[in-house]
């Protein structure tokens, strides 16, 4: 009844509302013009009635005045100052158009931070803004590349050690807590795979990246915050329709940029090896493992099974070949990828929508390896009680497939080892042949005389017979109900709900090697010789699948109101609960049958014999069940407050308390309060302000904390179960995961940030410099530890660093008419020390992962770069030769363990302080090219050279090698150490790890050209829409200048960035 | 139409609406505490009960054993190439030379068997916060027995390779192990004396011997006859024979079984010594592996001495089980009385090794019919059925050498065989010193020489400063 009640009264407030509206409001919208993107915080005036208001966060704006006509005065920083004439009562609902100062300056005027929207005017934080036009530069099939090169401040991290999407904004202020930024998408974190967010869905990209700018994110801004905002439709905007549509073409992997030894000189060296009875501990070896074919002749000859000439000969043929030309014709092709986007939106004055379909597919370099993705989006608004009352929802759904029949060349070996380099994958035919992998040819073809599976490895058939392939499905659904509860005070009630479905599965028929091979293992020969299978024929199945429920609720009052001409006031406090629980299954079928879907049961418990194992080693039959569950769960309340005073002065402040369930198993109820403040100067609205050359200057103040959390830590001694399912005795067992530590705190990292925008007159030059300090406190600092103590490092909160910055952005137009030149300059400097970290770490560990940030020391960078101090090669001997002391050794032993860190010569950081990009756009008439040269510059990398361990161990030396010291006076002319006799680790760390290796990383680079043309319906009226736009883009076109004189790309040390060129139409109707 | 419509729409709306404002003042409302109390990962605990402490007692690292003094053994030889293309630890080790571990990083002899310190002082800890009513059940008492028992295996095990031989005459200034005791990490402690080494691991044996059962279901998990069986070797390494002897005939009155090597079947490669682990070795009573380096177990290249091999008679089955004929006169080791090679060699305890301590001992005090007894018990049972002839002899020193050449036979593999030669060095008579060719150079190594005592890792010497062997 109640309900019946409440209901009859919403439907009379509905009824009222629909019925005034018509006649007393003056309502209307302020959109920037080329976007089409709503403008908040514009300031409408109605002239004589002295009535002010604020566009809302939709841009929209409703005045309540008599019938009559009125001049509608519209400002807004950045913008053309406009002045209307409407009469009311409306016809229609007003759109006001606004034109920025520069029609190529790429800030939108509105800025998301995830919680609400800020007019850029009236920010005192540090915030970059991406629009579609800039995000639409690139092509590719994710979103988050699109932001290298163009946004000040964020680089995308290339040294060893950072995995495919590292990014870093303003440097580095954690040392081994989660180092990415937070990724925002529409209201929340998001925490899927970051790769399946369609970029044809995404209208902007806020990038917050100082206190103020990112505090409000609280625990989880340390590292910056990405915003991701998609598109949606407009209230009173016509039906439209957009399509997308690209191809693209990459060019094959150059397999030989890593320089490699001949196969002539290593099959010189196996012969030498050969010779010293090296390959004897292989050759007697109890797993029988594989050797190359050139010491499978050496022993025939030598057991004269074959004539010595015989062999030598065919060893000859051998050296003509190259694994690698192999691996370019039949593992390798040219990727492709297609993209399709097609959206539709519209709007009401009491409703908008957009729905969007997109498909995009890709085929890898990797023969047999593509994916393929399908998103669905539609989201619907709609307004109630005279747009007091909003209502939206969005259902994202995505799905993904990925096919990876070819593992790459990483699992093609021999022996366990790198494969021999003149192995070949086909015959003079071209038909797939076999080559030596786990074992000796004369083992694999003994033990199928004895019935076993045939035991031969044939690299092309097995991308043929593979059938590995996953697919995940996410969807997102998010409701949002907002309504004015008082005259600029606003409550919503968000709610989001996600659901990632993902799953794995890897068929390994019988055709398969690992499944021979696995059967084989496991066949045992009964004193009859007859065979006895523990793992059954048939396919083996791994399954793997994943479930991740996410749920959200954000209640928050907003209030943004102004008073009088002088004050306003935007304010926004709210409380948020966020859940997200996964679980993860694996699952093991032998004996499977993919047509009949029916498998076999294994005993798990009993020991079986290895075949190949002549000590007859027993183990159990690999166990695949398993479970994993996990849950984050947050609490958190937070408050944002701006007061703008004349429209000169703003001071905000921000204020987070966060709460969750991370810090180890038992609740940690203090949670981190994080809080900042910011002050800007809008220096030109001032009256005194004469600088007619620069008509817009502002400055901004910040300071303030963000934090960051390490999930793997916790205060309390924790230990992980495990089955047991892979141990001698199968029973369950625990771990210590990690020792106590009653002081661990969070992590928080304090920023200055001092910012000045300006524009220049007539749009000559417009732009910002941002300078900061950002200094990170109670770091979680590793300890290592004397391993007596038990453990081999120690976590806490032992580190403290400092860092500090610029970031310059400049932006022109230059010419006017049918040719524009718009350059866009981005600087970015970002330089960061430990400044306290209490534990020193052995040389030998500064020298070896020094770059990868892993071992820190006081007053330098994370990441950098130290090598042992080279003292030139032996005139006599040709071995390397380092300082120790001050003076000239070649006692290798004795460096390993005595050098001090006083010896070690320090470069440099290991990563960019320098960087940036300088994108050129030309527009000529219809027809524009878009230039983008990056740069990274003040840092130093180790370059890669021979190690005798790996000559020695008959593997595939650096080409290095021909460069060798073989004879008195080449150390003049190398610094590459003879050969030593005897393999020995030390003296190739010695040469590996010294200074004549180290290089300078700073490099230019011609990262990508776009070039279009449009038609538009302006031009030509007979055409069916309203603009249409050609355009070719060429991604990762080469570098144009590196500081090593070896020309050495910097960034691809292993694998060069993969050309790539596409082609595309985009249509709007 | 349009008013139907938008009534619908409005219920729509107030029913979502409503429906979203319950639950999330249901959020806000339901208890904070308890939301934030869910574990982040189920598998991951803090380890509080009995079980879970038993958990921790049943994981594998426990089975490590330190190994590399069996590189540096005379039971084994290798060929300069597979010398050359084994690791710089087995390089140096077999050479004895001083700086064995080459400035590596993680020496697994030293911080594996550091890291057992390091978990039964957790234990100890945590069932010490243990009050309520488990703190009587028979697993807490077993549990904190087992934390015991392994902290004083592996401060045992240190003293074998990082602290000097125990003798009586300096063990009071030669510096023994560090005694950790507790499990905080950042304390420091010093290394003590070899004395105090010793003493420690007796104290703990004999605390954790009341707290243990009688009969365990797994020969990883220590039981009393465990604990008496390390003091006998405890007590041998010291020299101290009366205790030995005492302990070893405790223990084997309680477990006294020997395998019949004549029941061992199969063909030559897959007669193989039944498994320990799974208590099919009825010899077995405790379990130890030890770190694997590239003998004498895993090189086809590291052969056993001739002369060693030569001294086991034609008709000692062990002969056969224990070794692998490589082809011309080379021998390599197969025997592992694990009976699981990928576990590590065995180095834990069993009742052969406890008859040949009693056997040594009674000798050692002139009861030669009680030794000779022992020993011809053992052997009977390691030849062909028939062939065995029994010891008998009368000379007290004969009767020695003859159990101290079995304990080298019957024992080769276990990681015994470097403090026996610790051991018996201290006494001129016994003293022995070998050599070894490498590459043309000879090495040696006198009897009671500082090589006998490993350096400590060089990392522990620079991070943990620590006293350095000499």
């Amino acid at each position: 009844m109640v309900n019946m009640k409440v209901l009859y009264i919403i439907i009379c407030l509905f009824l009222m509302a629909g019925k005034i509206n018509a006649q007393q409001y003056l309502t209307g919208k302020v959109i920037a013009k080329e976007r089409n993107t709503a403008l908040a915080g514009v300031l409408i005036t109605i002239d004589g009635v002295n009535q002010k208001q604020i566009s809302d966060a939709n841009g929209q704006f409703t005045f309540n005045v008599p019938p009559g006509t009125y001049i509608v005065d519209v400002f807004y920083i950045g913008f053309d100052r406009l002045k209307i004439k409407v009469v009311v009562p409306q016809k229609e609902k007003l759109t006001i158009v606004l034109n920025p100062f520069a029609t190529e300056l790429k800030e939108v005027s509105v800025l998301s931070n995830g919680y609400q929207r800020l007019a850029k005017g009236k920010a005192t934080g540090s915030f970059v803004q991406l629009d579609s036009s800039i995000l639409n530069r690139r092509v590719s099939p994710d979103i988050l590349s699109r932001l290298a090169d163009v946004t000040p401040g964020l680089i995308f991290n290339r040294s060893p050690g950072s995995g495919d999407n590292d990014i870093s904004i303003r440097g580095r202020s954690t040392l081994f807590a989660n180092d990415q930024p937070l990724v925002v998408l529409d209201n929340f974190p998001y925490e899927g795979d970051l790769n399946s967010i369609n970029p044809n869905d995404v209208e902007s990209i806020t990038v917050l990246k100082d206190a103020a700018a990112a505090a409000i994110w609280g625990a989880r801004s340390g590292n910056g915050v990405i915003v991701i905002t998609t598109r949606s439709g407009s209230y009173g905007q016509k039906a439209r329709v957009s399509f997308n549509s690209n191809f693209t073409y990459g060019a094959k992997p150059d397999l030989f940029y890593n320089p490699k030894m001949s196969s002539a000189d290593v099959i010189e060296m196996e012969k030498k090896l050969f010779a010293t009875g090296f390959y004897s501990t292989v050759e007697q070896s109890d797993t029988r493992e594989g050797v190359s074919p050139v010491i499978e002749l050496l022993i025939a000859a030598r057991d004269s099974k074959i004539s010595a000439q015989e062999a030598n000969e065919r060893i000859e043929k051998l050296k003509a070949y190259d694994v690698r030309n192999d691996y370019a014709k039949y593992l390798y092709q040219h990727s492709q990828a297609q993209q399709y986007a097609l959206q539709f939106s519209g709007g009401t004055t009491q409703q908008k929508y957009l729905v969007s379909a997109g498909y995009d597919k890709g085929i890898s370099s990797l023969v047999g390896n593509q994916n393929d993705r399908l998103s669905l989006r539609g989201t619907n608004t709609y307004s109630f009680s005279g747009g007091k009352g909003e209502l939206s929802t969005e259902v994202y759904f995505i799905k993904s497939k990925n096919q990876i029949n070819n593992t790459g060349t990483g699992y093609i070996t021999t022996g366990g080892r790198a494969i021999y380099p003149y192995a070949r994958l086909v015959d003079d035919n071209g038909n797939p042949v076999s080559v030596t992998h786990d074992y000796r040819q004369g083992f694999v073809d003994e033990a199928m005389g004895k019935g076993l599976l045939d035991w031969s490895y044939n690299p092309l058939r097995e991308i043929a017979v593979a059938d590995n392939h996953s697919e995940s499905t996410d969807l997102r659904i998010n409701s949002r109900f907002k309504y004015r509860l008082l005259r600029g005070l606003d409550a919503e009630v968000i709610y989001q709900y996600t659901r990632s479905n993902s799953m794995s599965k890897n068929i390994q028929g019988l055709e398969s090697y690992y499944t021979r091979n696995l059967i084989n293992i496991y066949s045992q020969v009964n004193a009859s010789g007859s065979l006895t299978r523990a793992i059954p024929l048939g396919a083996i199945q791994d399954l793997n699948t994943g479930l991740s429920v996410g749920n959200s609720v954000r209640s928050q009052l907003t209030y943004q109101r102004q008073f009088g001409q002088d004050h306003e006031v935007n304010a926004i406090g709210g409380y948020e609960i966020r859940s997200q629980e996964s679980r993860i299954n694996s699952s093991r079928l032998y004996g499977f049958s993919p047509l009949n879907v029916t498998n076999t049961a294994v005993d798990y418990i009993g020991l079986y014999k290895s075949y190949p194992s002549i000590n007859g080693s027993s183990m159990r039959i690999p166990f695949g069940d398993e479970e994993d569950q996990y849950n984050d769960r947050y609490i958190s309340w937070y408050g944002n407050a701006g007061y703008t005073y004349k429209q000169r002065y703003t001071f905000t402040a921000t204020a987070r308390l966060d709460r969750s369930n991370i810090f180890g198993v038992r609740t940690n109820q203090k949670g981190v309060p994080l809080y900042s403040a910011g002050l800007s100067w809008n220096v030109s609205q001032e009256g005194f302000y004469q600088l007619n050359w620069l008509p817009a200057l502002k400055l901004r103040a910040t300071f303030g904390y963000n934090g960051n959390v390490d999930r793997s830590l916790s205060a309390v001694t924790t230990a992980g179960y495990s089955s047991g399912a892979g141990t001698v005795l199968g029973i369950p067992y625990a771990a210590i995961s990690n020792p106590p530590n009653p002081d661990l705190r969070w992590e928080r990292v304090k920023v200055y940030n001092l910012g000045i925008d300006f524009s220049l007159k007539g749009q000559l030059l417009n732009g910002s410099l941002d300078i900061y300090q950002k200094n990170g406190i109670d770091l979680i600092g590793s300890t290592t530890m004397p391993t007596s103590s038990g453990i081999l490092t120690f976590r806490g909160n032992t580190a403290n660093t400092s860092g500090k910055g610029m970031d310059l952005f400049l932006n022109s137009t230059i010419g006017k008419g049918n040719l524009k030149w718009s350059p866009n300059l981005i600087v970015s400097y970002s330089s960061e020390k430990v400044s306290k970290y209490g534990v020193k770490a052995l040389p030998y560990n500064y020298v070896v992962a020094g770059e990868n940030g892993l071992y820190p020391y006081e007053g330098r960078p994370m990441a950098s770069l130290y090598s042992y101090t080279w003292a030139g090669l032996d005139p006599s001997t040709g071995e390397a030769r380092v300082y120790m002391n001050g003076l000239i050794t070649k006692d290798y032993n004795k460096v390993a363990q005595q050098i001090t860190v006083a010896d070690l010569v320090y470069s440099g950081p290991a990563r960019p302080t320098v960087f940036g990009a300088l994108r050129n756009t030309f527009q000529y008439k219809n027809f524009s090219v878009g230039v983008n040269i990056s740069y990274r510059l003040g840092y130093y990398f180790r370059r890669s050279s021979l190690s005798s361990f790996t000559v020695l161990s008959g593997g595939v030396g650096h080409s290095d090698y021909t460069n060798r010291w073989q004879k008195a006076g080449d150390e003049l002319i190398t610094d590459v150490p003879v050969l030593p006799s005897v393999r020995n680790v030390n003296q190739d760390q010695m040469y590996l790890y010294s200074s004549a290796l180290i290089e300078k990383g700073d490099h230019i680079r011609l990262q990508d050209i776009n070039i279009g043309y449009s038609i538009s319906k302006r031009d030509h009226q007979q055409l069916p829409f309203s603009v249409i736009r050609f355009y070719v883009y060429g991604n990762n076109l080469g570098l144009l200048w590196t500081a090593n004189k070896r020309g050495l790309d910097p960034d691809y040390p292993t694998l060069k960035a993969n050309k790539t060129i596409s082609a595309g139409i985009k249509a709007d109707f | 139409m349009k008013t139907q419509y938008k009534f619908y729409l409005v219920k729509w709306l107030s029913s979502s609406l409503s429906t979203l404002l319950i639950l999330s003042v249901l959020i806000l409302y339901s208890c904070q505490k308890e939301f934030l109390e869910k574990k982040p990962d189920l598998s991951r605990l803090v380890p509080k009960t009995v079980s879970d402490f038993q958990a921790i007692c049943d994981n594998e690292m426990w089975y490590s054993a330190p190994g590399v003094q069996e590189v540096s053994t005379d039971d084994f030889n290798i060929s300069d190439a597979g010398l050359f293309a084994s690791s710089a630890i087995v390089q140096n080790a077999y050479r004895w030379l001083p700086n064995t571990f080459a400035g590596q990083p993680f020496v697994l002899d030293w911080y594996e068997t550091h890291m057992q310190i390091f978990y039964a002082n957790i234990i100890l800890e945590g069932l010490a916060d243990i009050t309520d009513g488990e703190r009587d059940s028979p697993v807490y008492s077993s549990v904190k027995g087992t934390a015991f028992f392994q902290r004083a295996f592996a401060f045992y095990n240190l003293a074998q390779v990082f602290a000097a031989p125990y003798n009586p005459a300096n063990a009071n200034s030669k510096p023994g192990i560090p005694l950790r005791l507790l499990s905080d990490v950042n304390a420091r402690y010093p290394r003590g004396t070899v004395q105090q080494t010793y003493d420690q691991v007796i104290i703990d044996l004999r605390t954790a011997l009341p707290l243990l059962p009688d009969e365990v279901s797994y020969t990883s998990r220590p039981s009393k006859v465990a604990v008496y069986a390390m003091l006998a070797r405890v007590y041998l390494a010291m020299g101290d024979y009366v205790n030995a002897e005492l302990n070893a005939n405790t223990a084997l009155t309680i477990k006294h079984e020997l395998i019949d090597y004549n029941t061992i079947k199969g063909n030559a490669s897959d007669r193989l010594i039944p498994p320990a682990l799974r208590n099919t070795n009825v010899e077995v009573i405790f379990y130890k592996g030890a770190i694997a380096y590239t003998f004498p177990g895993a090189s086809a290249l590291a052969s056993v001495v001739p002369s060693v091999y030569n001294s086991y008679a034609a008709d000692d089955l062990r002969k056969l089980l224990f070794f692998r004929n490589r082809g011309n006169g080379i021998f390599t080791f197969r025997g592992t009385y694990g009976g699981v090679s990928s576990a590590g060699l065995f180095t834990g305890l069993a009742t052969d090794e406890l008859y040949l301590i009693r056997a040594e001992c009674a000798a050692r005090r002139g009861n030669l019919n009680g030794a000779l007894s022992d020993l011809n018990t053992l052997l009977v049972k390691r030849y062909t059925i028939g062939k065995f002839i029994p010891v008998v002899e009368t000379n007290q020193e004969i009767v020695l050498r003859t159990i101290l050449a079995e304990r080298r036979k019957e024992l080769i593999c276990r990681a015994l065989r470097w403090t026996d030669l610790r051991r018996l060095n201290i006494d001129p008579k016994f003293a022995v010193e070998f050599n070894r060719t490498v590459a043309g150079v000879e090495y040696k190594l006198p009897p009671n020489s500082n090589r006998y005592t490993f350096p400590l890792p060089d990392d522990e010497i620079l991070i943990g400063g620590m006293e350095q062997n000499p």
